[in-house]
């Protein structure tokens, strides 16, 4: 029997699934995503997929049956926190900070701002809290930041509390004490007390400590992230058992897999789902991770285009970046994340001129896919987007959008474009519409350069470029910066989800911890503490994956420390190259892996003459390899595509003028074809656009490798130089 | 291997490319200021710019390269916030960097304290009127620094960075930042030196000098800082942080000059400056009404009777802060502080200069932006205030204090919000109208922490607290500072790392947003239980608060909050308290009856400190400070506010019965079973026309009132030394302010106070 990896990528708009058979080939189907019932959006993507692989009703039974690992990206939970449709959920904080969740902090009012409205005091605006002032109680007790107490928990005020929250008919119980990540204890008997008053009542009501959800530091992020576990984490998973249920009852045989948002698969009864909370992104770092792997490349810069966001996360030497206090929803949540920063410019990205200044002005806000670029005849009739300008210089086939299935209306871009923007500016429409390409490709550029790699090189990175947009910006925004090289692949508009399949099974813990490595004569006791840290976490995690059924030789650990100069306040993730801290050797070895990655990002001036070390903060991973997708290898055919890939020629605007570009279907190129610039490259969900200046060559795995032409040097021979030196780690 | 960015390599090619040549290429910049004057007054355009070419002939390249220097600033926020050490700087966001032209205009910042950008532009253009060009010169790899307000600073805790950039031997642009430290070396520790008496205590000064060369410090500026400020690691990390932006910008805007060309580059940083002073011209001929508006406030420092450092301060102190606002028919704006009031004996003296930066932050707030630059300067004309005044102190007292200059001088901002706000109204943008801002009232500590160290250094509570009310909505809770739009106080674990005291509440304070139709935002309340610690002393801070008098009271007929208070308690039972599981001390409570005084007993209690104020002696184990964080301004009638708003408000705990009742007229009962308040709307109108018909039976005609306040003035009834002297040097340095106020009031020629 064929053996099936069904993964699925669940958008606010579309949703994707990509089927891999056991020898690592894929076919991607999409549908609407169906928001009142996921599983229906589901079901009709994979359809669609099992088209492709002429799949009809009669095979459908063996085809399930064959299913070892289906994985679900959703956005149940993040739909329950936008709807404010999750369980009634009370709170039981430190007596005094009742308020919390209510006042969160400043900076949470302005999450996601330009400059320009943070300074607007007009704008200001909290979200709603999830959990009312009226469902909150406050505890007497305190322990202070060494883990001693200072006043004891006042068990009396949390039996009251639980009783009162009851009677208001609290679903769930969320419990946050401040210093609790330093000593649980009484968080854990504000629990127990708790569930006993539950357990008398009759009702069924989950509690929830943070000093298991989130032991670290920061109490508001901590709070949040707690509130969110309770509030939303059941009637996500219920909407993650539908999916199984729908998959069960068609034939799979196994449990539904879902993604956690810091990169990796777990099962949908994992007990801290609030981790799977933010996983959209998620899948397409992983998948860059993979092809990383492919290419045999440590640093790679992915970058997604879509309709209305640009997303780019950067992995340095092989470690996907985790942001530990990301912003989401308008709150700090102490959920580890993949670190993908967002900037709202995207294809859909609106332009617009300032009526003061007559300065272009690009989004924040896009069309989407609703009402959609103007040409798309959707209801946008007022508001030029990128894609319109795309669509004027000819990069975009009007008769090709979507694969044809979606009709254009280029007149109605340029008399909209021209009326908006070029005759304000007094420009010719083709000249004011690459200006704005190009200005959005310089967006997309200086987030990357400037924002996401602050101290890196850029000479050290590949990068990538996926979603629907990506490879159509791509060489825009790659512009002249030094990148090592700059690849994309044929499938980039269904990135994400192909990535959610090539995730290892990995579960991450955290912990706040205070170790001072100040004389070498005292590394003895931090050292110790750092140790016992790491120890703890990998037995938690350990418990957790055995239990999960894998053993012991599938598990792989990894240690982390977050580490800083003693003073600061924000410190650095090192991977250390040691698993225990046993003498100043091991100790020497992190503290020299600290300073590299340090001065790398911060510049010497950053360096105090006479540092003293601070862990404040130590992580552990624990991975376990599964099935994965394959890129495939092919044997490299001639350089010239055949005959069956070209379409023939089309007029693009660009540099001022018009020229003649060559046209090709993405689907007939073969691997080992090169084509060099000026060329557009189509396929239904993605268009590739190769400028003047560039080359393309499409390796024996389907990658497309990009590199600037340069005279005096064959194409094919730079090419595949840049390779040489990737697999072989030199310039 | 060999690196390009802002390794130490790279900075050293940097410095490489850069050498050679005269800064003067092209003339001298002193020339070049003279220049840009002479264009400004004859054109109406900085640098004469009728026409911004490069905009026009390639918009697209100039968004461009807005953008590139837009993310180089906020690059070098992000490497000097994380370089540096301070919890301010890096927890709280009290920092900023920033490009600018050779003769010290603003280009562009990065995200940050927004009030800085024009010390800095002033700073630069104040080494070049010193001629620093010839002496000691300019060359690449130097590092100027000041903090001295004399010669472009604020207050002594803001240190200010400024690094020059050249390229091919040309003094091409500016890199700077500013920063506030820890402890400035203030005749008492911290960096709120409200208590300096003059500025031999105002701290370490660094003059406007070079501190550093090839890109590094020298070594006795560290030793400086070290011998003279109380917590160096801190002000050291700041000063590193400073200076790893600084480099940032200077290497990457040297990347930008070689892709664009140096041409282009010039030619764009003072279209955007010129640029920016259009969109603040534009937005106020958009949306406000022109005309002339002022606006009286006040602000008091009440210090008589309390610890103090010298006989001189044993005094109250009132400040007046007029503000006069006018708006031609081309939309250019006026700002008079014509009768403001004399210097005072403390550190809260501040310079034109100065104020022409903090003016630039709440036009920022009020008018907006689209490049924040040194851009909308040049769209208002700020008078020169008075000579001897409190906002221009020096030509009366060379050596008037400024350990806090901001202090009245957010509090006068905050009527810029409320005379933009009235003249947005009247022209129907409601929707821009702000009250005015809260106060910020701050809390340092000095003593041994809870590692046995030395410590000193400003909590972030004042940092955040309520946004104005609008004409529209409540002011926004938590979510606002008039000094810093990056507004934040962080997490109270963060604070429990770096001060000996444990967090018993940090609740938001109810009915703390003044009292109208809609409120301001609200502030909070910390309540701090001194632990682990041998004896720290605990500064409540001016840093714009109110002792006794209610300066801002809020818009269109809304009531004030009431000034600031702090309390404390040592010698305390708590620790009793809590083993017996007794009730202890979580919150101020209603200001007319603090709880401090209620569950638990001490040897010392002071429920109702008058803002500010020192502690006469260190606290200990088990004593307990409260520590109330005032909220914003509010605006209309408290009559008019609308009882879902108030219903809600009381479910929520954010407003008292009593004041709901008092103030607003409402007739509420309280469910103990749903735990919801519900409101009688028939009684409730009953009860607000009763409250109407009280006022109007409390009202006279204006001309009687008049004519009473008139005999009352005549005989100085019932006015204190601080009303007197704030009067009498009003009308002394600003005479025509004297003859308007003996005019109005119908006084005689020869009258004063």
């Amino acid at each position: 029997m064929a053996r099936y990896l069904v993964a699925c990528d669940a958008g606010g708009t579309m949703t994707d699934v990509i089927v891999v058979d056991e020898r690592g080939r894929f076919v991607i189907g999409k549908a609407p995503t169906t928001r009142y019932d996921e599983s229906v959006g589901y079901m009709e993507s994979l359809d669609e997929a099992l088209s492709y692989l002429k799949i009809g009703p009669a095979d459908r039974p063996a085809f399930f049956r064959g299913i070892e690992t289906a994985i679900y990206t959703g956005t149940s939970m993040l739909n329950a926190l936008l709807n404010l449709d999750g369980l009634p959920t009370g709170l039981l904080v430190t007596r005094g900070f009742e308020d919390m969740i209510v006042q969160g902090r400043g900076s949470q009012s302005f999450i996601g701002y330009e400059w320009s409205e943070i300074t607007h005091m007009q704008y200001r605006k909290h979200r709603v809290p999830l959990v009312p002032r009226r469902l909150t109680r406050g505890i007497t007790e305190r322990i202070d930041l060494f883990g001693q107490i200072v006043i004891p928990l006042y068990e009396h005020e949390v039996e009251r509390s639980v009783r009162e929250l009851l009677g208001l008919g609290i679903q769930a119980l969320a419990v946050v004490f401040l210093q609790s990540f330093t000593n649980s204890a009484h968080e854990q008997r504000a629990a127990e007390i708790a569930r006993r008053v539950i357990r008398e009542s009759g009702k069924k009501v989950p509690v929830v400590i943070s000093s298991e959800v989130a032991p670290t530091l920061r109490e508001i992020s901590r709070a949040n992230a707690t509130v969110i576990q309770a509030y939303a984490s059941e009637p996500a998973r219920k909407q993650l058992v539908q999916v199984e249920e729908k998959l069960k009852a068609a034939g799979y045989a196994h449990s539904l897999k879902t993604v956690l948002s810091y990169g990796g698969v777990t099962s949908i009864r994992y007990p801290r789902l609030f981790e799977t909370v933010m996983s959209g992104p998620v899948g397409g770092m992983m998948g860059a991770a993979y092809v990383a792997q492919v290419i045999g490349e440590q640093n790679v810069v992915c970058s997604d285009v879509g309709g209305t966001s640009f997303d780019a996360g950067a992995i340095t030497a092989g470690i996907v970046p985790i942001d530990r206090e990301p912003p989401f929803q308008q709150m700090y949540v102490n959920v580890p994340m993949l670190d993908i920063r967002s900037i709202g410019a995207g294809t859909g990205t609106y332009i617009r001129l300032d009526p003061d200044t007559h300065r272009i002005k690009l989004g924040p806000d896009s069309a989407g896919g609703t009402p959609g670029p103007v040409f798309q005849e959707t209801g946008n009739d007022e508001i030029p987007t990128v894609n319109d300008c795309n669509l004027l210089l000819g990069i975009l086939n009007p008769d090709y959008y979507l694969g044809g299935r979606v009709k254009v209306n280029p007149a109605k871009s340029l008399r909209v474009f021209r009326e908006k923007i070029a005759d304000p500016l007094r420009l010719d429409p083709y000249v004011a519409a690459e200006q704005c390409v190009n200005l959005v490709n310089v967006i997309m550029r200086e987030h990357l350069v400037r924002s996401l790699m602050v101290g890196h090189d850029l000479r050290d990175y590949v990068l990538l470029g996926y979603g629907g947009g990506g490879p159509l910006h791509l060489l825009g925004y790659a512009g002249d910066a030094p990148w090592k090289a700059v690849i994309t692949v044929p499938h980039a508009g269904a990135f994400s989800a192909w990535g959610g399949a090539c995730m290892d099974y990995a579960h991450r813990r955290h912990k706040s911890v205070s170790a001072v490595f100040a004389g070498r004569e005292a590394w003895r006791e931090p050292a110790k503490s750092v140790t016992a840290a790491w120890q703890e976490l990998e037995e938690e995690l350990l418990k957790e994956l055995l239990q999960e059924g894998f053993s012991r030789d599938q598990i792989e650990l990894e240690q982390i420390a977050y580490m800083r100069y003693f003073g600061q306040l924000s410190d650095v993730e090192v991977s250390s190259p040691v698993s225990r801290l046993r003498g100043d050797a091991e100790v020497e070895q992190l503290i020299a892996r600290f300073e590299e990655v340090f001065t790398q990002m911060f510049t010497l001036a950053g360096r105090p003459p006479q540092p003293t070390y601070h862990v404040a903060e130590v992580s552990v991973v624990a991975k376990v390899d599964t099935v994965k997708p394959k890129l495939a290898r092919h044997r490299l055919e001639g350089k010239k595509p055949p005959r069956a890939a070209s379409k023939g020629t089309r007029k693009v605007f660009q540099k001022g003028r018009w020229h003649v570009a060559q046209l090709f279907e993405m689907g007939e190129l073969r691997p080992g074809n090169e084509i060099d610039g000026l060329a557009v490259i189509e396929a239904p969900n993605t268009t590739l656009f190769v400028p003047h200046d560039w080359h393309v060559r499409i390796d024996e795995h389907l990658i497309y490798w990009l590199d600037r032409r340069s005279p005096g040097k064959s194409r094919s021979a730079r090419s595949a130089a840049a390779r040489r030196a990737i697999r072989g780690g030199r310039r | 291997m060999q690196r390009k960015a802002i390794t130490k390599s790279g900075a050293r090619s940097g410095l490489k490319r850069a050498r050679a040549g005269h800064p003067a290429a092209g003339g001298t910049l002193r020339q070049k200021l003279e220049t840009n004057e002479r264009l400004l007054r004859e054109t109406g355009h900085l640098f004469g710019l009728e026409k911004l070419r490069r905009k026009e002939t390639d918009p697209g390249t100039y968004e461009a390269v807005w953008q590139i220097l837009l993310n180089i600033c906020n690059t070098a926020h992000v490497v000097g916030c994380r370089v540096s050490s301070s919890p301010i700087a890096a927890e709280g966001g009290d920092a900023l960097w920033s490009l600018h032209l050779p003769t010290g205009e603003a280009v562009c910042t990065s995200r940050g304290i927004v009030s800085h950008p024009g010390l800095l532009s002033l700073l630069l253009r104040s080494y070049i009127e010193s001629g620093y060009e010839d002496n000691p010169g300019i060359r690449p790899g130097d590092i100027f620094e000041n903090n001295d307000p004399h010669f472009g600073g604020i207050h002594s805790a803001d240190f200010q960075t400024t690094v020059p950039i050249f390229a091919g031997g040309k003094l091409i642009a500016w890199a700077a930042s500013v920063t506030h430290v820890m402890d400035a070396g203030f005749v008492l520790p911290g960096s709120i030196g409200f208590m300096n008496p003059d500025c031999f205590s105002d701290g370490v000064p660094v003059v406007a000098e070079r501190v550093g060369e090839n890109d590094r410090f020298y070594p006795w500026y560290e030793k400086r800082m070290r011998s003279r400020t109380r917590v160096p690691d801190w002000t050291m990390g700041d000063a590193r942080g400073r200076l790893a932006g600084c480099l940032t910008i200077r290497e990457r805007v040297l990347a930008l000059v070689e892709k664009y060309g140096l041409d282009f580059f010039e030619d764009v940083s003072r279209e955007y400056i010129e640029d920016s002073r259009r969109y603040a011209v534009s937005r106020v001929r958009t949306q406000a009404t022109p005309g002339r508006i002022r606006k009286s406030n006040f602000k008091d420092l009440a210090m008589a009777g309390k610890r103090v450092l010298l006989p001189q301060q044993n005094v109250d102190c009132l400040f007046n802060l007029p503000l006069e606002l006018t708006i031609d028919r081309s939309a250019k704006v006026a700002i008079s502080l014509r009768g403001a009031s004399g210097w005072v004996p403390f550190g809260e003296n501040i310079t034109p200069n100065a104020l022409v930066s903090g003016m630039l932050n709440a036009y920022s707030h009020m008018v907006g932006f689209d490049m924040f630059n040194w851009g909308a300067v040049a769209a208002w004309r700020l008078e020169d205030p008075p000579l001897g005044s409190w906002a221009n102190p020096y030509s009366a007292n060379y050596f008037a204090a400024s350990g806090v200059a901001w202090a009245p001088a957010v509090v006068w901002m905050s009527s810029l919000y409320e005379a933009f706000g009235r003249l947005y109204w009247s022209r129907g943008f409601v929707e821009e109208v702000a009250a005015g801002g809260a106060t910020t009232m701050t809390a340092e500590f000095s003593g041994v922490n809870q590692y046995g160290l030395y410590t000193a250094g400003l909590t972030l509570e004042q940092a955040c607290n309520g946004g104005p009310a609008r004409a529209i909505a409540d002011g926004e809770t938590s979510a606002w500072c008039i000094y810093t739009p990056n507004a934040d106080f962080g997490n109270a674990e963060v604070s429990e790392l770096y001060y000996p005291v444990v967090y018993l509440g940090r609740n938001l304070e109810p009915d703390s947003g003044g009292y109208g139709k809609f409120r301001g935002g609200l502030g909070h309340t910390a309540v701090w239980l001194v632990k682990n610690t041998s004896g720290i002393e605990y500064q409540c801070g001016c840093a714009g608060i109110r002792s006794k008098v209610c300066g801002n009271h809020g818009m269109f007929g809304a009531y004030p909050t009431w000034p600031d208070r702090a309390a404390y308690a040592s010698g305390t039972n708590l620790k009793e308290l809590a083993e017996a599981h007794r009730p202890l001390l979580h919150e101020r409570g209603d200001p007319e009856r603090p709880t401090i005084g209620k569950d638990i007993k001490a040897e010392v209690i002071e429920p109702n400190c008058i803002a500010p104020f020192v502690t006469p002696g260190q606290l200990h184990e088990w004593d307990v400070i409260v520590h109330p964080v005032s909220g914003s301004q509010a605006l209309g009638d408290p009559l008019e506010r609308d009882l879902e708003l108030i219903r809600k408000d009381l479910d929520d705990g954010l407003e008292r019965e009593r004041i709901a009742s008092e103030v607003h007229g409402v007739v509420a009962h309280f469910d103990e079973k749903t735990k919801h308040w519900s409101l009688d709307a028939a009684a409730t109108q009953k009860k607000r026309e009763a409250m109407r018909a009280q006022r109007k039976a409390r009202g006279v005609p204006f001309r009687e009132w008049w004519q009473r306040e008139r005999e009352k003035i005549l005989v100085k009834e019932n006015m204190a030394e601080a009303v007197l002297a704030m009067w009498r040097s009003s009308m002394q340095l600003s005479p025509a302010y004297a003859d308007e106020l003996r005019a109005f009031w119908k006084l005689p020629d020869n009258f004063g106070f």
